[in-house]
């Protein structure tokens, strides 16, 4: 069997869905894993359904205790809108939305909303404050997003702070709507897109530079995973992030493997650290694009499948979790991606001094062009409403 | 299926998130809670302590009842099966917090006609009123009694404050500064 790797990845994620709708008692699955692993040394087909039981246990046992006492909590934290930091380890969602700063905070401690369940879960956040009063201790203004506004106007400044930092709390309600409806969405994301362009690029100027290619490999692994700490580890990113290492780690160590093994070892990774994240839309719209483009270098397709695939593997996600499906992604995609992608390392630039005020309008133009770009193509091809 | 090598690799694979499974989980429950945060626990709250009062007289149904430290008689009545039609309600305070231990009377009616004090009973009434309720007289009350200045009578509040009402004379003398000569003095001029 070729594909190991991406059959225990999708027999285990059934698993951790099925925790979604019912609980089970761990013990109980246990028993029966024990006896499914004794039975897969007979007939190893029973290890599908040994992965799949172990992603039901996994998430059981993961599972936050829902019954903590309910207490009263005081404290200073480090709030980012909703959400509220006391250390990486200590997070709590927010029942009111906050400038971003540092916060003296009473209020009740609570279960977050079950709505919000798979994008908080799959960060991490299982707790909620229900704040009952605060006071500022000091507002904090990003630095990045500060020069971006000197830059830039501010819908343009936040269109390149959301696609950089993957922050989109400051765009304007009806550019961001736009960019949604025509397909874009996922420039606002720090995803594949951007974690494939950073590899190129640095990839290609170390070659440029003469560096030998195994030393270039570890050298942009490093630049990413500075550039994904930075921005929070974001899951977006962090998916991203993985698949690149997994094949830097592939490359350096000579494994030869289909790349659908390398999408089910990344997601098996993801889902080790936190099996929640199987929950959040954004990993489920992330591996239908790993997959889709992984499937059609696998079958050989010609390369205008690797551009239509993603986008056709993404709309049943997105009828089902938004109602609608984005027809105009096919003609805004076309355009757009290489005008970002070239607009993305200049806007990097941005961030130098001196050399940022002479690149903005350049910078400014090309993101206008998206925005026009995104607008005429939703003209042109409306979505679906389902 | 899976070859050999693949089936030994991913039940290596199985084995290790098992046990890596209950690792977290056990870690997760044994963590403790934030450090930075003041968490206090509702059951903690010292209000919710359980104490006992006896409730007799005009109520439905009399006896010995459980309830929280903070309640109020006619908390105390409600559960008592509430009060008969010849309760008098006038000459009991409602709204009174009870403490633990406390004996409380619900005059009839009849009783309170009935029992028209006569020229010696009105006499000794009197003298009842001399009395200083030692678990309720303030400091300016208890400096009336003879031998106790402003000092033990904040004594005496801060003791019942710290431990509960007194429930005989012989508790007074766990107050600093009172002793048998002191108690002699002024035990017949204070009541529990």
């Amino acid at each position: 069997m070729g594909y190991p790797l991406l059959l225990v990845f999708l027999s285990f994620s059934l698993g951790v869905g099925i925790t979604w709708f019912y609980r089970f008692s761990p013990f109980f699955l246990l028993v029966i894993l024990i006896f499914l692993v004794i039975l897969s040394f007979k007939c190893s087909y029973f290890l599908i359904f040994t992965f799949c039981i172990l992603g039901i246990l996994y998430s059981e046992l993961r599972f936050p205790s829902v019954d903590f006492p309910k207490a009263e909590v005081e404290g200073v934290f480090e709030v980012k809108g909703n959400l509220a930091h006391l250390s990486r380890e200590e997070k709590f969602f927010l029942s009111k939305y906050l400038k971003d700063g540092i916060y003296k905070i009473k209020g009740c401690l609570a279960f977050v909303p079950s709505e919000k369940r798979g994008y908080l879960w799959s960060r991490g956040y299982y707790r909620m404050i229900e704040v009952e009063s605060f006071n500022l201790v000091s507002l904090r203004e990003d630095p990045f997003l500060k020069r971006l506004k000197e830059l830039y106007p501010e819908d343009v400044a936040s269109f390149i702070y959301g696609a950089l930092f993957g922050d989109k709390r400051g765009m304007l309600p009806s550019i961001k709507e736009v960019v949604y409806r025509s397909g874009l969405g996922h420039l606002l994301a720090v995803s594949g897109l951007h974690v494939g362009l950073l590899a190129g690029l640095t990839l290609l100027s170390l070659k440029a530079l003469g560096i030998h290619p195994r030393l270039g490999l570890i050298l942009s692994s490093v630049l990413l995973t500075a550039y994904t700490y930075m921005i929070g580890f974001q899951p977006s990113a962090l998916r991203a992030y993985i698949l690149f290492l997994l094949m830097v780690l592939g490359k350096l160590l000579g494994l030869r493997t289909s790349s659908l093994n390398l999408v089910g070892a990344a997601g098996l990774l993801l889902e080790f650290w936190n099996p929640f994240v199987l929950w959040d839309v954004g990993f489920e719209l992330s591996f239908a694009v790993f997959l889709s483009i992984a499937l059609a270098i696998e079958l050989r397709l010609s390369p205008i499948f690797l551009y239509i695939a993603p986008q056709i593997a993404t709309f049943p996600l997105l009828a089902i979790h938004f109602n609608y499906i984005p027809l105009a992604s096919f003609l805004s995609n076309l355009i757009a991606i290489p005008i970002f992608s070239l607009a993305l390392p200049f806007a990097f630039l941005s961030f130098v001094p001196i050399l940022g005020e002479f690149i903005a309008p350049l910078v400014k133009l090309m993101i206008e062009i998206i925005f026009f770009i995104s607008m005429l193509s939703i003209k042109l091809l409306p979505s679906l409403k389902l | 299926m899976f070859s050999d090598k693949q089936r030994s690799g991913l039940i290596w694979i199985v084995v290790f998130i098992i046990v890596a499974a209950f690792g977290f989980h056990l870690y997760d429950r044994l963590s403790p809670p934030p450090s930075g945060v003041i968490v206090k626990s509702e059951d903690e709250k010292p209000s919710l302590k359980e104490i006992y009062v006896y409730v007799h007289g005009a109520v439905k149904n009399p006896g010995v009842y459980k309830v929280y430290k903070g309640s109020r008689v006619f908390e105390v009545i409600e559960l008592a099966g509430g009060l008969s039609p010849s309760a008098d309600v006038r000459s009991i305070n409602l709204a009174r917090v009870v403490e633990d231990g406390e004996n409380i009377s619900v005059p009839t009616i009849e009783g309170t006609k009935v029992q028209t004090p006569s020229v010696g009973e009105e006499a000794q009434a009197g003298r009842r009123e001399k009395l200083i309720n030692v678990n309720k007289a303030s400091v300016e009350e208890l400096e009336k009694l003879p031998g106790i200045g402003k000092t033990i009578a904040q004594r005496i509040v801060n003791y019942r404050e710290k431990n509960g009402p007194f429930k005989s004379p012989s508790d007074l003398l766990k107050v600093k500064g009172i002793g048998e000569k002191k108690l002699e003095k002024i035990k017949g001029l204070i009541t529990f």
